[in-house]
């Protein structure tokens, strides 16, 4: 089973050999000519109260992956296991109790509010539909309270989201999640499209909200500043696999994968002084309709050796709670775990 | 005499309910050679400046004075036709989204080699011959095959490099980066950040780089040009910019980057301000920390100091403790 899941019952979601196809559609008949494998046997595990983030470039899966466990997708293959129950297959009808329980907060906050309602009556109208038994008044003040307790004035409940600033309509947004009292939030790139100045904020809003409510917390992004200071583990994506996964200071300070050490080196940094000298990462990321043999990665590895053309490597453990994908750097051992 | 010499540049945007102004007072200077960065945060004025140097405002902007000299010619007295001669071959501009910047009904190759026959004369065949040399040169392998797809054919990064060979076709002394790396994967901006450096390196090129990213700044720039609601309220050369901020905003944004301990982020209260509502006074001073009364109503003065920095703001009066200021009226 997966060695993540060590701690016994605080395990809330647990994601084992997760995979995701998409048909390529073309010719005359739309029939289905190829697959893009977008997500390609992911498997991990997140506590209650916990930041799990998922990092990688684009196509790489992760977006897929929070959708699936989400499921706002249905997985081709794998499990997801919420809370001891299992949901990958589950219909829309037996979904209902378990989608109160997980939100998403999304990358651009003005696409995901519906323009024609106040905050007020958007929460409300979700309160209406998960908690029935509450009166009008009640569901009014719930509403008040929620939007306080994203940051926003009472009176926000009166406004309608184009009257927001981004970073305010962020808060809206997490407000919304926060309605249907959830234990797992999934935010995908969600201060991606704000600015700098504004991004802290709504980032400093989630650490708070899950250190008081102990909502578990699935991020998803491409900004490896974000991701090492808010996560308690991060897990790094490439071509629909988790190369590496290792809790946040490890995986910032002790790389192996050669994919995440090209990752951490491409990032600039405010400290490394003007142009230094670096290894520059080799090719374009590659599209998940083709994948390549063997590791995926070995076709830009500046250490591939013959046999990662051949033999997909697993994820193994290479140090406590640390796990990569790599057959020179991480082989495989008495104690290995296949990912 | 420096190759981009930009002073008291204004631009507004006329509007329903008045003018809107989106550049103020905008002055700085570019060296052959070097990079300078205009950093800020969107409606900062940044691109706006951009599209002034390079006669590409949209129609409801208005260039309320100001002195533009390039190359020792003033741009705002030349005609239409002059200006145009020189945009696209002297000076350039890529976008951020490489995409929606190419025609996508030609081959990337043929929209170079347009470039070409109509700033350096070429015929059609020397044009195309050149394209595909170019298109090599931007470190796109199997050039000839390439130059002949059509640009959703290729990647992003692969396409911002089909931008930059476009853009150098002409040699031109000043290149203008508009985000460059912002729609790319970190890799490839590492990638492109890295052709940009030795194109410099090859051919003297100055490079306006503008972007929102510190880190993206601090490993390129030369010297950099902080803007806030349409001013530029900090500049300097790079290390002393990163190293020691001075205005409270560029401090703010730097700490943003930085981070500390604990998993809490450090930023900046309130948000940018949209640009016809700016307050009045030093226009940082809703967000700023350490205002003082005199921030809410009166513009701070522009000071320089003596390595060649200058900053805006009313912390730093004429009696700045180093006592290095040449002091400037307001």
């Amino acid at each position: 089973m997966n060695p993540l899941a060590a701690n016994g019952g605080n395990v809330l979601l647990e994601v084992t050999g997760l995979e995701k196809q998409f048909p390529v559609r073309g010719g005359v008949l739309s029939r289905a000519k190829n697959w893009v494998r977008a997500v390609n046997g992911v498997s991990f595990a997140l506590d209650r109260g916990r930041t799990l983030s998922l990092v990688g470039e684009s196509g790489c899966g992760k977006t897929t992956t929070g959708r699936l466990i989400a499921r706002l997708l249905t997985p081709t293959a794998g499990s997801i296991v919420f809370d001891g129950q299992e949901i990958s297959q589950l219909s829309e009808r037996a979904l209902r109790p378990t989608r109160r329980r997980i939100q998403m907060v999304f990358q651009d906050p003005f696409g995901s509010l519906n323009p024609r309602l106040t905050v007020g009556d958007m929460l409300e109208e979700i309160l209406k539909v998960h908690f029935p038994e509450l009166r009008r008044r009640e569901r009014r003040e719930r509403a008040r309270e929620l939007v306080t307790r994203a940051g926003l004035s009472p009176d926000a409940v009166y406004r309608y989201p184009h009257e927001f600033s981004g970073g305010q309509r962020q808060r809206v947004a997490i407000a919304r999640a926060l309605a249907t009292e959830p234990d797992l939030i999934i935010a995908d790139e969600p201060v991606s499209a704000l600015d700098v100045s504004v991004q802290a904020q709504v980032l400093n809003l989630l650490v708070e909200l899950q250190e008081n409510s102990g909502i578990a917390l699935l991020l998803i992004s491409h900004d490896l500043h974000v991701v090492r200071q808010i996560s308690h583990e991060v897990a790094v994506m490439y071509l629909g696999r988790i190369v590496e996964q290792a809790p946040a200071k490890l995986l910032f300070a002790a790389p192996v994968h050669p994919y995440t050490r090209m990752l951490l080196a491409s990032a600039p940094s405010l400290e490394s002084g003007r142009r230094r000298q670096r290894s520059l990462p080799e090719g374009d990321p590659p599209s998940p309709v083709n994948l390549p043999s063997g590791c995926p990665f070995h076709p830009r590895c500046p250490d591939a050796r013959p046999e990662c053309a051949r033999e997909t490597p697993a994820l193994n453990t290479v140090a406590p709670n640390h796990r990569a994908a790599c057959l020179v750097h991480a082989p495989a051992a008495g104690d290995s775990t296949a990912g | 005499m420096p190759l981009l010499e930009v002073n008291n540049l204004s631009v507004a945007f006329s509007g329903e309910s008045g003018d809107a102004p989106a550049v103020q007072e905008v002055s700085f200077c570019l060296e052959n050679g070097k990079t300078l960065a205009l950093v800020g945060e969107s409606g900062c004025g940044k691109t706006v400046t951009a599209l002034a140097l390079m006669d590409l405002l949209p129609p409801n902007a208005r260039k309320n004075g100001g002195s533009i000299r390039f190359e020792g010619r003033e741009l705002t007295e030349m005609s239409a036709v002059e200006r145009r001669g020189l945009c696209g071959s002297r000076m350039a501009m890529i976008f951020q989204e490489p995409m929606t910047a190419m025609n996508p009904v030609y081959p990337v190759g043929a929209q170079i080699a347009a470039v070409l026959r109509l700033h350096r004369g070429m015929d059609k065949d020397a044009a195309w011959a050149e394209a595909v040399a170019l298109i090599r040169r931007v470190g796109i392998a199997d050039a000839e095959r390439r130059a002949r797809q059509y640009p959703h054919e290729l990647s992003g990064g692969m396409l911002q490099r089909i931008m930059i060979a476009m853009a150098i076709s002409c040699r031109p002394a000043l290149l203008i980066a508009d985000e460059p790396t912002t729609a790319l994967d970190v890799t490839v901006q590492a990638q492109i950040l890295a052709l940009l450096g030795t194109i410099q390196e090859e051919t003297g090129m100055s490079l306006l780089l503008i972007t929102h990213d510190l880190g993206v700044v601090a490993e390129t720039a030369d010297d950099v040009c902080v803007m806030y609601a349409g001013r530029i309220v900090e500049t300097g050369p790079v290390d002393g910019i990163i190293a020691s901020p001075r205005h409270p905003y560029t401090q703010g944004l730097l700490a943003a980057r930085r981070g500390g301990e604990s998993r809490r982020f450090a930023g900046i209260p309130g948000s940018v301000p949209e640009p016809g509502a700016v307050p009045p006074g030093c226009p940082f001073h809703p967000r700023c920390a350490q205002a003082k009364p005199v921030c809410s109503h009166e513009l701070p003065a522009a000071l320089k100091f003596t390595d060649g920095s200058g900053v805006s703001c009313w912390l730093y009066e004429a009696s700045e403790p180093d006592g290095d200021t040449e002091g400037a009226g307001p």
